[in-house]
């Protein structure tokens, strides 16, 4: 390269000779400087250690600095807020959704929150405990990229509550959730799975298995069940949140690479895998094909081909098969989560609608073309279920003066409910199609429910790590309607529910009338 | 071909008469703000509050929280996710913290996309100008080393980071911990970002920072700040203390001055326009770090109803832990003015060095010192770090001679 | 066909005659799949590049590309790999375009995603284990 001539300046002879020439940085050449901003230091030690050994020279696929970051974020931001603000509020879009459908948005956008919060820790976790600077800096990207989410979804919820027919449940399910039945599996599986444990584990957990796996049916095809159910919304959102999961498998990807090369991913990257696989199948195959199924009023395919798709042909054989020239073997809860993916979401229904009055949505039963549907999907379905939604219609499950309590039905009939310790899932033996295997410990003079041998292993490993109440053990004795007053679970005029067992805008059930029935919260376990 | 197999509602008459048909005539619900039950900071729930409060599903023993219950799942050992026992100062209600520049996740990334433009127009036209031209030769080994070495210091700070956002107790606390990190993140890359830019426009000035790594783990210049971040991001595990001692000692006293005092005003001696102007954006993210640092530990926690006293107590001594090495750091920094060449008494000369010691320490006295009623003795403090200054402290390291171009 | 598709192989079936095969025991464990799946969200940029890149040469170099419209998102899977060279989508649209800027709407990928200066590259291969990613 040729020098310019000093110019009587103090300048530099050293000058390239294309000094002005305008000339910027793009982001991957500075990116390519990461590895080298970390030093060797004694005290360099992880704050959350991992019993894996994960290596130094992991690399970042998506190659991104903080500004490139941003500006690409900002115009997701730009054009999503965009779409909402000024598009879809022109085209009063909110009022467009079908109802059914407008309430399972009530729980989607909610416990997914829950899962984008949760993993801000968990991704901080693994910033920490990753050794490679391009691993830490795809670690912080999905830190940010959680918060991104975190408000995205809060978003939805904030949305429908100012624009939509029913605020109630949009508007205060962060507090209502809290004593909900449904919320304490999402908070294990979405919640203190990402970030209350090995980070390696928790990686498996949040990226490898919820992000590649299970965040395909309920980010992506959620979207095409919402266009087909009148919600354009929705789309909007969701598919954008997906562009950040996209590098968030990346990651996980990468957790795998960093370790698999150590002697001791032999030892415990499949059992580890096993876990997690289980630990998120456990509530996102009922509760997604519970909210696709039984919450729209057009439908799209049923559940287990849609996990068939993304969970077995895509995820499984794509990622785990692709890896097991590496040692990953198949998960052996693969088999459970096959025979729960035709039916524990009927099982999960089933109950759900039983303990209506604890949720921060509304519900209305199955009607004829909803049967039909079923019946033909899920030959069988009708007589484990369909006829049980016909006899509680019958006996007044819609008329607030029926004094009908749907669970109150199941155990005078003696379909007695449980929930799952470890999971947080709740269900019931006699009821279950999907796989089910009542099992009660006891424990320093607690009793514990089991459904299936990978959760009770995992308790029997490190009891110290589940010594949650379920909400039944902790609610024992209450009368429901103090637990619905004390959640928060009453609409504005303090005494219509929020929770309601149909979707009509008359013949609302209001605190009074679950009052009059008097039925105070059992405890299954004292049952034996 | 794009195969074709979805039915939208929006674009099907059918399904638009019938969803008209079981809508509601009227809304079920006035009451249409999210989260309306949200104590609000100001008179009405900004929009910040609304998608950020409680968020968190905490145990129900963390301070101010709304949840029932304990945690589902929790570490090795029994610690839950979120837990009080991560940091020794104690809050009542951990979820009142509001960010004082309100910035969830759109705010805070379109200000940082718009100084990444901003920071673009600027390599272009400075480039285009050839503003390099009037950077003298004496200054490029120092830019290639000194400025290299800044990179490895908020590289460590941004690292020490991880921990406590991980570990921080509430949504409002943790979003605001999260930002700050990405923001130091941001400082380390863009310092990289101008030594990238100026390699394209100096020959034989190359990006690498082999050179600023060495003198950044050798040379005694650094060694006392080398040392507290390492203490900060390896050996520190309360979240409350590696951000107090990041932003409110740290940052506040060794950061300060290197960007503002030695940087943003030797630079210009030299002919060099575009380091101060890179560093505008670290200055400015330390300025939002300190808007939240006082807010949290001063209103929050330094005035809490019920652990006030508590909490300054323990401030109190994390700042005795940490002020004496980052004085340390910036003691040993200041010897770097004896390595300035041909540097006036004006710009390199002990009474000007001494001024931009005592405004950074005054600065510090009076936003960080005062919030916790810690005695400050100003010009003590001041004349300890100018004994770096002395002669006979003042040295050049073998390292930094190895790689200065300078006559 | 190459039975790519959302709805073919298992997934053509139906009732009882899916939820037998889907259960059989030779479906017990898990089969390597070498396909590739991506996501993309509908938008303008995302019109040119289904149109114009993965059903133009990306389909004549690869003929087993499926892509499927699925109300807010196309559904697109091949066998081996994916390759857009963004720049050439840039071109096509007369305006500034770089990677990241397509990565504002690849909402999904199921195989080993990256990118290299401004081409973004979807593969079956595992990068960083049996070859180095650059």
């Amino acid at each position: 390269m040729q020098s310019v001539k000093p110019s009587g300046h103090s300048i530099m002879e050293n000058t390239k000779r294309a000094v002005r020439a305008p000339t910027s940085v793009e982001a991957q050449e500075v990116h390519r400087y990461l590895m080298d901003f970390k030093w060797e230091f004694e005290k360099n030690r992880t704050k959350y250690g991992t019993k894996y050994e994960m290596a130094n020279l992991t690399k970042e696929q998506f190659k991104l600095t903080a500004k490139e970051y941003a500006r690409m974020e900002a115009i997701k931001e730009e054009r999503q807020f965009g779409t909402l603000l000024d598009g879809l509020d022109r085209l009063d879009a909110a009022n467009r959704v079908h109802p059914r459908w407008a309430e399972a948005m009530k729980v989607f956008a909610n416990f997914l929150e829950c899962g984008e919060y949760n993993a801000i820790a968990g991704s901080a976790l693994l910033w920490d405990s990753a050794q490679s600077p391009e691993q830490k800096n795809g670690y912080l990207a999905q830190v940010i990229d959680e918060i991104r989410h975190s408000n995205q979804t809060a978003y939805v919820n904030h949305y429908f509550s100012k624009h939509g027919s029913d605020a109630a449940g949009h508007n205060n399910p962060r507090q209502l959730r809290s004593v909900g039945p449904a919320f304490r599996g999402i908070k294990r599986a979405f919640g203190d799975g990402f970030n209350a444990g090995d980070p390696v584990e928790c990686s498996i957990n949040l990226q490898l298995v919820a992000e590649a796996c299970y965040t395909n049916p309920l980010i992506v095809a959620l979207t095409e069940w919402a266009a087909t159910n009148g919600d354009e919304i929705t789309p909007t959102v969701f598919t954008s949140i997906q562009t950040d999961e996209m590098r968030h498998m990346a990651n996980g990807y990468q957790t795998i690479v960093s370790v698999i090369n150590d002697p001791k991913a032999k030892l415990h990257l499949n059992t580890d895998l096993n876990n997690a696989f289980w630990t998120q199948t456990k509530y996102f195959t009922p509760i997604l094909g519970y909210l696709f199924e039984y919450f729209s009023r057009y439908k799209v395919e049923p559940w287990y081909k849609t996990w068939n798709r993304w969970v077995y042909e895509d995820w499984a054989g794509i990622w785990l098969g692709r890896l097991a020239k590496y040692g990953v073997t198949s998960p052996p809860s693969l088999r459970e989560a096959k025979q729960d993916a035709v039916w524990s979401h009927h099982d999960v229904a089933i109950l759900a609608y039983a303990l209506w009055p604890l949720h921060h949505w509304r519900h209305e039963l199955p009607d004829e073309v909803d049967m039909a549907w079923f019946e033909e999907n899920y030959p069988g379905w009708y007589d484990r279920y369909g006829r049980i939604y016909d006899e509680w219609r019958k006996l007044g499950f819609e008329d607030p003066k029926s004094g009908f309590l749907p669970s109150a039905w199941l155990i005078e009939n003696g379909y007695i409910p449980y929930v799952d310790h470890v999971s947080g899932v709740p269900f019931c033996p006699k009821l279950a199609k999907g796989a089910c295997d009542l099992r009660i410990l006891e424990r320093n003079g607690r009793r514990y429910a089991f459904s299936d041998t990978y959760g009770e292993q995992q308790f029997l490993l490190e009891p110290e790590r589940y010594e949650a109440q379920d909400f039944l053990t902790q609610f024992e004795g209450w009368e429901l309607s103090e637990v619905i007053r004390a959640g928060g679970g009453l609409r504005s005029d303090g005494k219509t529910m929020i929770a309601q067992p149909h979707l009509r805008s008359d013949n609302m059930w209001t605190i009074d009338d679950i009052q009059r029935i008097g039925m105070k919260i059992p405890n299954p376990l004292k049952m034996h | 071909m794009k195969q074709g197999q979805s039915i939208r509602a929006a674009f099907e008459p059918e399904r638009i008469m019938e969803i008209r048909k079981v809508s509601p005539a009227e809304p079920l619900e006035k009451q249409r703000t999210m989260s309306y039950y949200v104590v609000p900071e100001g008179k009405r729930l900004t929009e910040y509050e609304q998608l950020t409060a409680y968020a968190q599903q905490s145990a129900d023993y963390a301070g101010g929280g709304i949840e029932v219950g304990e945690y589902q799942q929790k570490h090795a050992g029994g610690r839950g996710a979120y837990a009080n026992e991560t940091t020794e100062v104690i809050n009542r209600d951990w979820f009142k913290f509001r960010d004082p520049d309100r910035r969830w996740f759109y705010p805070a990334v379109k200000a940082k996309a718009e100084d990444g433009r901003t920071a673009d127009r600027f390599m272009k036209a400075a480039s285009s100008e050839g503003l390099v031209r009037l950077i003298e030769r004496d200054w490029i080994g120092f830019l290639d080393v000194d400025f290299g070495a800044l990179t490895f210091y908020e590289y460590g700070l941004f690292n020490a980071h991880s921990s406590a956002t991980k570990d921080s107790i509430s949504d409002f606390v943790k979003t605001w911990v999260a930002l700050t990190a990405f923001d130091k993140n941001d400082a380390a890359q863009m310092v990289q970002t101008e030594r990238v830019f100026l390699s394209k426009q100096i020959e034989n000035f190359d990006a690498d920072l082999v050179r600023a790594k060495e003198v950044w783990t050798k040379s005694p210049i650094y060694a006392g700040i080398r040392e507290a971040v390492e203490r900060l991001w390896g050996d520190t595990y309360d979240w409350g203390e590696i951000l107090w001692a990041s932003h409110a000692i740290i940052d506040a006293i060794y950061g300060q001055f290197v960007r503002r005092e030695f940087f943003q005003r030797i630079a210009p001696a030299y002919g060099d326009n575009i380091t101060p102007w890179f560093l505008s954006q670290a200055s400015g993210y330390a300025q939002t770090a300190k808007g939240g640092v006082r807010r949290l530990f001063g209103d929050n926690l330094a005035n809490d109803p019920d652990f006030g006293l508590h909490n300054r107590a323990v401030i109190r001594a994390w700042t005795d832990k940490w002020l004496p090495v980052t004085l340390a750091g910036l003691r040993g920094f200041v010897g770097i003015y004896a390595q300035l060449p041909n540097a006036s008494e004006k710009v390199a000369g002990r009474s000007v060095v001494e001024e931009g010691v005592e405004r950074v320490m005054q600065d510090w006295a009076t936003d960080f010192a005062h919030l916790i009623g810690y005695e400050a003795d100003v010009a003590g403090l001041v004349a300890e770090v100018m004994s770096g200054m002395d002669p006979a402290l003042a040295y050049r390291s073998d390292a930094t001679k190895s790689i200065q171009p300078i006559s | 066909m190459s039975g790519r598709g959302s709805s073919e192989g298992l997934n053509s079936k139906n009732g009882q005659a899916f939820i037998d095969e889907f259960l059989d025991e030779k479906n017990m464990t898990v089969k390597e799949s070498r396909d590739v799946v991506l996501v993309l969200m509908k938008s303008e940029e995302m019109e040119v590049v289904v149109d114009d890149i993965i059903l133009g040469e990306q389909k004549k170099s690869n003929p087993s590309i499926v892509v499927e419209d699925h109300a807010s998102y196309y559904w697109i899977k091949a066998d081996g790999q994916i390759v857009i060279d963004v720049d050439i989508v840039a071109d096509i649209m007369g305006r500034s375009y770089n990677v990241y800027d397509f990565l504002v709407n690849v909402s999904s990928t199921v195989g080993r995603a990256f990118i290299t200066g401004n081409v973004f590259t979807l593969t079956t291969e595992l990068v960083g284990l049996d070859e180095a990613l650059v």
